[in-house]
């Protein structure tokens, strides 16, 4: 599970409208969050990237998995010492990931 | 209390921003430093702050070493989240001014007992400023306070080229009050006089306790004349209302009252410009006490 449930419900206190409402706003938030990425990374620009992931790795901080986290936040400082292609690679897994927590969440949130 | 919390990420933000109000708070929010700095230049400004260590612009760090080079005096009470673990990121948190730190993903039962410990030391430092700056037997500014209070109120009408006078008052006898019903009976009536000059001044002129019995008002955007009306105000209020002791007995009291407008022309600091309403106190007394007497 990419999501962690525990840390939701403790963030929420397990209050339904809130769980959707923080929801809600992540997915609102993501593709922009996903573009930044995406451009920098066309654009070989290391430390944009970096800070491109590391705004996705903030927001992850309110949901995701403990392992998930430390992964995306490997990707943050690897971007600076950008192998692209090694890079690339790896950021399309952890987006199958993101993915998968996308699921799980709108699950939760009941959305 | 109020706590800032300074995060670019929305959803970190809302989530911080709901506990906190569980847990008894009123967030105030700012997206980065810049927004923050403003925040905490309004009045009532918060003084438990929650900042994210990356931010665009301003980083966490920046921040605080920004807050921290205030000249103001005030205190604030930081508390830094960040991703970045270990030893090397705790130390460059608190050397740049941070209170506490925590790494993220944290756990929010943590946040919440850090915040609370947070919040103890900000009402315990504001009960010290409460003690540093107020008289402790009429709870009006002390002498340290009024004349820190008096320095801005200059700048301020230099600044906004506004009128500015100040009172010089003393209560007339207050020795023989001492002598004849005890100091006890002494201290209640300086408590009687304030109460009359708060209920008689207005909501932003200031009352200091400058000595013994005597106190400095300052009176912002006043001119001489109006400074008057609300000298005269006062006086005949201290005459007609009699301080009552314990025993049910009277102190007729009455006060004498120097009265100086701010001159830029004149003043050349704030020491000459006291004088001023010092020696019209002293020609008030000379002349018969009970009575107002405006600078030359």
């Amino acid at each position: 599970m990419i999501l962690d449930p525990q840390r939701v419900q403790d963030i929420t206190r397990n209050k339904t409208a809130l769980i959707k409402t923080l929801a809600q706003l992540f997915l609102s938030e993501l593709p922009d969050m996903i573009d930044s990425i995406e451009l920098s990374l066309r654009q070989g620009d290391k430390k944009a990237l970096s800070n491109a992931v590391h705004r996705l790795k903030s927001a992850l901080g309110n949901f995701a998995s403990s392992s998930y986290y430390q992964e995306v936040g490997a990707l943050e400082t690897r971007a600076l010492e950008l192998d692209a292609t090694q890079w690339q690679t790896d950021w399309l897994t952890a987006k199958d990931k993101l993915d998968t927590l996308i699921i799980e969440l709108k699950q939760m949130a009941g959305l | 209390m109020d706590v800032l919390i300074v995060d670019d990420d929305a959803v970190t933000r809302l989530a911080l921003s709901a506990a906190l109000e569980e847990w008894g708070f009123v967030p105030i929010l700012a997206e980065n430093g810049e927004q923050a700095l403003k925040k905490l230049e309004m009045d009532n400004a918060p003084h438990l702050l929650i900042f994210d260590w990356s931010m665009p612009g301003m980083s966490g760090p920046e921040l605080c070493k920004t807050i921290r080079k205030r000249e103001d005096g005030q205190f604030f009470y930081i508390l830094m989240l960040t991703g970045k673990e270990g030893n090397e990121a705790i130390i460059e948190a608190m050397e740049a001014g941070a209170d506490d730190f925590l790494s993220k993903p944290f756990d929010h039962r943590v946040l919440k007992v850090r915040i609370a410990a947070g919040s103890r030391i900000v009402r315990l430092e504001q009960t010290l400023n409460q003690l540093a700056s107020r008289d402790a037997l009429t709870q009006c500014w002390n002498r340290r306070m009024i004349d820190e209070l008096f320095t801005n109120s200059i700048a301020e009408s230099t600044r906004k080229r506004s009128s500015f006078s100040i009172m010089v008052l003393d209560i007339d006898h207050f020795k023989a009050v001492n002598d004849t019903y005890g100091h006890a009976a002494g201290d209640l009536a300086l408590k009687h006089v304030v109460n009359i000059l708060n209920t008689n001044l207005r909501e932003y002129d200031q009352v200091g306790r400058y000595g013994g019995e005597e106190f400095v008002i300052l009176l912002p955007a006043t001119d001489e004349n109006e400074a008057w009306g609300v000298a005269e105000r006062v006086r005949s209020a201290i005459q007609f209302q009699p301080t009552v002791i314990n025993d049910g007995a009277k102190i007729d009291l009455t006060v004498s009252i120097g009265i100086a407008q701010f001159d830029r022309s004149r003043d050349i600091n704030q020491n000459t410009f006291f004088e001023r309403a010092d020696k019209a106190l002293y020609t008030a007394k000379q002349s018969g006490r009970n009575r107002i007497i405006c600078a030359d």
